[in-house]
Parts: C-alpha cells; structure tokens; sequence
C-alpha cells in the first residue's frame, strides 16, 4: 500500500507533461464547447435577422399596396363619378323650393371633424443582430448577478 | 560519415534561410500591418467599406392630404427604379427573356448588360431602368429573380384630378426619392410638414455585424394635413365656373368660397386649371393658383373698400351729397360714370348703389382734405391688406400693388383712381378678405386653408384668429345695409335678383391696364357678396376675364346668382323666411360647424 502511495504521490517528468496536456484539452474542450453556443446563437439570430428582413419586407410591400388601394377607392368615389352614377340613378340636384326644414327640439347640428385613416408606421431597417462574444458574456454575468441579488435579498 | 556531416550542415543552413526568410516576411508583414502608409490604409478601409456595407436612406410616408370632410385629395403611391447584379445571377438568359419586356429592352439588349466587363469582372449593379410603375414593380418584384434590386421611389396619386390641383400642387422632383418634393399650393407650403424626416442609415451587407454610421435622427412620418376645402362645394364651384367661361366666352375666371367668420376658404376654383399627374411644361405652366397668384385691378367691387373706409374715419355719412356732373376734370385726367351721365345729386348710399365714379373720387378726395392727409387714406388701404400678403398658407401668394406718395410712380390721378379701384391691384383672395371685414362685424380674420394638421394619433386644429380690425361694427353693418341695397335697388339689377336670400353685394367691372393705357376691348367682370346679409355664413367673389358682355352686373353677376342658390342647398342654409321660423321656434340654424 505505502510502495502504491509513494509510487502515486511520487513526481515523474511524464506525469508534469500528462497534467500540462489535460489541462490544455481541457481549455480547448470547454472553448469549443463556448464557441458552438455562440455558433449556434450567431446562426439562430442570423436566421431570425433575414426572417425578420422578409417580413419588413412584406409588410413594406403590403403598406404600399394599401397606399394604392386607399388612392383607387378615393378614385372610384371621386365627384364626377358619383355624379354620373347618381345621374344615371335617376337623382338630381335638389331645388331650394323643394327643401322643407322642420324645428326638432334639442337637436344641435355640429358636424365633427373627421377621424382620419391612421397613416402606416414609417418602414424601419430590419432588426440587425450586434452582439458579441464578450456582451453576451457580460449579459449573462449580469442576469447571473441579478439572480443572486434577488435570492440574496429574499433571505 | 563525412557526407552525413555535410548533409546535417548544409541542411541547418537551409534551415537557418528559411528561418531568417520567414522572419523577414513576418517582420514586412508586421510592420506592412501596423506601420502602414496612411493613404493605402485609407484606400483600403473605403474599399473593404464599399464592399461590406451600404448606404440606404429609410424615407418616412409622406403626408396625405384631405378636404373637410376627410375626401383624399392626395395620397401616396409608389414608382420603382430596377437594377440588378449580374454576378448573382445564374442563368442569364433566362433573367433577360423575363425582365425584357418589363423594363422595355429587347432581350439582346437586357443580356448583353448581364455579361461581364472587359477585363472579365461581374459589375455589382447595373441600371434596368430608371423609373417604371407601380403595378411593372410589383409584377418584377413577384419574378423572385436573385440579384434584382427594386428601389420604391415615392410618388403622389390626386384622386380628385384636376379639381383641387392648384390648391393642393403637386409632387415631383428627381428620380431620386431623396430630391423630390412638393411644389406650388399646399404641397409646396407644406412641404416640411408633409415630408416627414428621413434617417440615412449605413448598414453591412453580413447580417450579423452592428449596424455602422447610424444618424440619431428618428424616421417620422410627414403630418398629414385637413384642408378648409369643401369638395363638393369645390365642385359646384368649378362647374359654375367652366360653364361661365363657356357661356360668357371668357379667357378665364376664378371663384373663391370663404367663411367670413373665421377665414376659412371652402372653395377656390379656376380656369383655366392644370393636370396634377402631367409634368408637360405646357401643363405646369397653369400650376399656379390665380387666386393668390396673379393681381389685377378690381374695378368698382373696391368701392365697398372706399365706402368703409369713408365711414370709419367719419369724413362722410349716409346724409353726405354731392353734383354728379357725370365727368370732371381733376389731376389732368378725366373722370367718368359708367354711363358718363350725371346723376345730379345723389347721397352717400346712392354712389355706392349706382356705381359712380364721380361719387367715389370726390369721396376719396375729401377723405384726405378733411381726414388728415393722404397718410391717413393710405394707412386705412393698408389696414384693408392692400399691398400686403394676407399671409395664407398657400405658396407663391402675391401681395398686389399699392402704390403711395413717395414712390415715382404715384400721381395725384392715380389717388383718385384707386377710389373705385383701378390704379391699384389686388389677388381675389385680397379683395375677399378686405370686403370680409364688412360681413363680420368689422374683424378680417385671417385667411387660411388648413383646418387641421394630422401627426399620428394627435389632431391639431386650427384655431381661427383675428388679423386685424380697420372698421369699428358699426362702420361695417352701415357699409353691410348699403350693400344690400346695391343688389335690392331695381336701378342697379341687370340679370341677377335673390328671392330667398338677403344678400349683400357688389358689382364690379374693371378695365385691363396694357403698357399703352386701358385695354378698350376688353374688361375683368366680377361680383363680390355675402349671405344672409344679417348673419353672413358665406362669401363669395366670382370674377371673369374678358368676358363678351363686358360688364359686371351682365356676366359674373347671374354666375353669383346661380352659384349662391346651388350652394344654399349644398351648405344647408335656410332661406330668410325658413331661417326666422327656426329661430322663432327656438332653433339655432347656424350654430354649427359649415
């Protein structure tokens, strides 16, 4: 048992190497391991950048095509048209003498000031994804602190 | 053994080279790295920044425009300007058989700009085509081809054509989005407003890098903007108006529609007009809106101005009289009546009512002699807004011409001849707003032409606001009675009479200067009123150029009439007899919003 101790505890020129080599794995190990998460991040914020580049994209198409229709409606409802429709409807422009006004009690006309089509919001630039390795680590260590603040501060 | 010593030296040499050859480069590296030239560093940087990054700048919407009613007079569409980068795309010929007839190339012609240059290189980006439409850019943008680039450039769609177009002006500019802008009307008054705030933005073309070069400004959408403007009061007024021209063989006319009670325009229509879409030079030449842009001399409505003015500085009354020998001698010209008769001894009220210039230059006369002096006269002019903007929102407004003492070109002559309003010009909206002060009490308010300004959520109304006051109430409803009288009076109708209205009125029929005198041939017709004539809603100015029957009271006079009656009815204003059973019953038939 001692001999096994002795020989386990003894300092050997091979064993100094074998300590030096684990422990570089083991740094290269746990880089690689941190640099495919923020691999993985990058990559799943990239996809979700070009998603979202798309959708503003659409949603930039959608508003022009409803500027578009907004303008064909004001078109089809503009005066000469309506007139003409009306004309061939039958109507025509009312006469003085054939207007009757009548006293309605309490009735006060105001005509309200309309409420407009709310404009489109301005299109923005598509989300850009800015993070780096140290701010998504700092990022962490923060939530990290804060999570032990708070567990602090309910003991 | 001796080879093998040799050997081992030689390759420790060899060694040694490589080493000291490796080190020189890893130095030159280095220091090429570090200790560059500025110059080729800068050309570099800007090479690795064109490449890796763009510029775009993000255009905010611009605003719309709307009448009263919330009528879309001017909204926003879209053209598009095409390029492509050949060195995405793949099949070449294909791309050119699709996009060929779109950007109207021949397919020869599309292919050949997808080749590379001479020296081999694929250019980034080539122009298809400057400027194509809206619904070519959509069917583009719908090929999905790779390598295609649709830039929007915004452009301005007037569903109501020619309408509302010198009022509102229109849109164009470069076909860069970033140079076009808004010109004559409100477009152009507005056009900061309406514009909104763009954002220039640098971002790299790899997705995941910081966006660089970011201004701090914010992209803000123009505001959009509520017009005082009645459509279909708008209408009503252009087809009385074109159908005027027509008839009266005019060279052209204007009609301005205003509240007196708070400035507001509610219609301005005039003719000749222009097409908002059409930038033919031919067209655009129309573009500016002849009611606040071109001057003329207003002839005999500017009396209502004399009359006031008389009143108000108590220089004369209505028991005022004076001999009409029908023509006088004064300052070297000779002035005439109308009808060159005399009138013998008409009072204060009947110079007005039959229109004598005799009356008017004696008046304007004895105005300076007992009042002060000519500064007062010319004071009270310039109280009326003569020779001065009104200040309404619509761009290029002319302030008109007042000549005064001091100036060369004054005359003893030319005084006289301003008191039935020739020798002096005014816009129509000038001349509106001064007889303004007549039909509300005294106060002109200040003309204006947007009701309210739309920024999101938020409406910002206008709030109407006096501009000034030269006429005390009392001056206005004695000046206000006399007017009624001018169109009550059998002696001063022609074509015109009003059965269900009171209204206050005047004709006025002036003679066109020419660098070489008066124009015999030909006049500017026009009639200046209000109504009802003791509550006014509204006021009117119809004014004819050259028109065949010459006078006032023959051509734009029945005009007045028949617009007055249509817009009764469009306005909902009860005839006077209606009206007082309304308010005998307890009703309040004008307290609401017109």
């Amino acid at each position: 048992m001692s001999e096994w101790l002795q020989h386990t505890l003894s300092e050997q020129p091979w064993r100094n190497q074998r300590q030096l080599v684990t422990t570089m794995t083991l740094v290269v190990v746990v880089g690689i391991i941190i640099a495919a998460l923020y691999l993985i991040q990058t990559t799943v914020t990239t996809t979700t950048v070009r998603t979202l580049n798309d959708m503003n994209e659409r949603r930039a198409r959608l508003e022009r095509d409803n500027e578009r229709l907004r303008a064909e409606i004001a078109e089809l409802q503009s005066l000469p048209r309506v007139m003409t429709k009306a004309a061939e409807m039958g109507f025509r422009e009312a006469q003085t003498e054939e207007i009757q006004y009548i006293y309605v009690q309490g009735y006060r006309y105001n005509r309200p000031l309309f409420t407009p089509t709310p404009t489109p919001a301005p299109t923005s630039t598509g989300a850009v994804y800015d993070e780096t390795l140290s701010g998504w680590l700092r990022k962490q260590w923060d939530n990290f602190e804060k999570q032990f603040e708070t567990w602090r501060n309910e003991r | 053994m001796i080879h093998n010593e040799t050997l081992q030296r030689r390759l420790t040499l060899v060694g040694l080279g490589l080493i000291a050859i490796s080190a020189i480069l890893l130095v030159r590296l280095v220091s090429f790295q570090f200790r560059m030239d500025p110059q080729i560093r800068q050309t570099f940087a800007s090479q690795a920044e064109n490449r890796y990054n763009q510029t775009v700048e993000v255009m905010p919407n611009r605003g719309q425009i709307y009448d009263r009613n919330g009528h879309l007079l001017a909204a926003n569409s879209f053209e598009y300007r095409v390029g492509i980068s050949p060195n995405q795309v793949v099949d070449r010929q294909e791309v050119a058989a699709q996009l060929a007839p779109l950007v109207g190339m021949s397919e020869d012609q599309l292919y050949r700009r997808l080749l590379p240059d001479s020296n081999g290189v694929y250019p980034s980006y080539v122009l298809l085509a400057s400027v194509v439409s809206f619904e070519t850019g959509q069917a583009i943008a719908d090929l999905d081809i790779d390598g295609i680039i649709i830039e929007p450039l915004p452009t301005r769609i007037y569903p109501q054509g020619d309408l509302t177009a010198q009022i509102v002006g229109f849109f164009a500019g470069s076909e860069s989005a970033r140079n076009r802008r808004g010109y004559y009307g409100v477009e152009g008054f507005y056009e900061s407003l309406l514009a909104g705030q763009s954002k220039r933005v640098t971002r790299s073309t790899i997705p995941i890098v910081e966006e660089r070069g970011t201004s701090t400004l914010t992209v803000r959408d123009g505001i959009s903007l509520v017009l005082t403007i009645d459509r279909d009061l708008q209408y009503l007024a252009q087809d009385v108006l074109d159908r005027a021209v027509q008839t009266h063989g005019a060279t052209g006319g204007t009609i301005l529609v205003m509240n007196p009670r708070n400035g507001e325009i509610l219609a301005m229509a005039n003719n000749p007009t222009y097409r908002p879409e059409d930038f033919s030079p031919e067209n655009l030449q129309l573009a500016r809106n002849q009611a606040v842009a071109d001057s003329y001399e207003p002839g005999s409505v500017f009396k209502v101005v004399t009359m006031a003015m008389a009143l108000e500085l108590g220089t004369h009354d209505l028991s005022w009289t004076y001999y009409d020998p029908g023509c006088f001698e004064e300052a070297g010209v000779t002035i005439c009546n109308w009808d060159r008769r005399s009138h013998d001894n008409p009072t204060f009220a009947q110079v007005f009512i039959e229109s004598l210039n005799t009356g008017t230059a004696t008046i304007f006369k004895q105005m300076a002699e007992r009042g002060g002096g000519l500064d007062v006269v010319y004071n009270m002019l310039r109280e009326f807004g003569m020779g001065s903007t009104t200040g309404v929102d619509l761009e290029g407004e002319s302030a008109g011409i007042l000549i005064e003492p001091g100036n060369p070109a004054w005359n003893e002559a030319q005084f006289l001849n301003n008191s039935y309003g020739q020798g002096i010009s005014v816009t129509t909206l000038q001349m509106l707003t001064a007889m303004n002060a007549i039909a509300n009490d005294g106060l002109i308010m200040q003309p204006h032409i947007v009701k309210a300004r739309i920024d999101g959520d938020q409406i910002i109304e206008t709030q109407p606001s006096a501009s000034h006051r030269p006429i005390s109430e009392e001056t206005a409803h004695i000046a206000r009675d006399i007017m009624v009288q001018i169109v009550q009076d059998p002696a001063s109708l022609d074509d015109y009479s009003f059965k269900d209205y009171q209204v206050a009125g005047k004709t006025g029929t002036a003679q066109i200067p020419t660098p070489y005198g008066y124009d015999p041939t030909g006049s500017i017709a026009s009639f200046i009123g209000f109504l009802p004539a003791d509550d006014p809603v509204v006021s009117v100015l119809v004014k004819l150029d050259r028109p065949v029957g010459y006078w006032g009271s023959q051509t734009a006079a029945p005009v007045f009439q028949e617009l007055v009656e249509r817009l009764a009815v469009l306005m909902e204003i009860p005839p006077d007899n209606e009206r007082y059973n309304l308010v005998a019953q307890g009703g309040s038939p004008f307290s609401r919003e017109y």
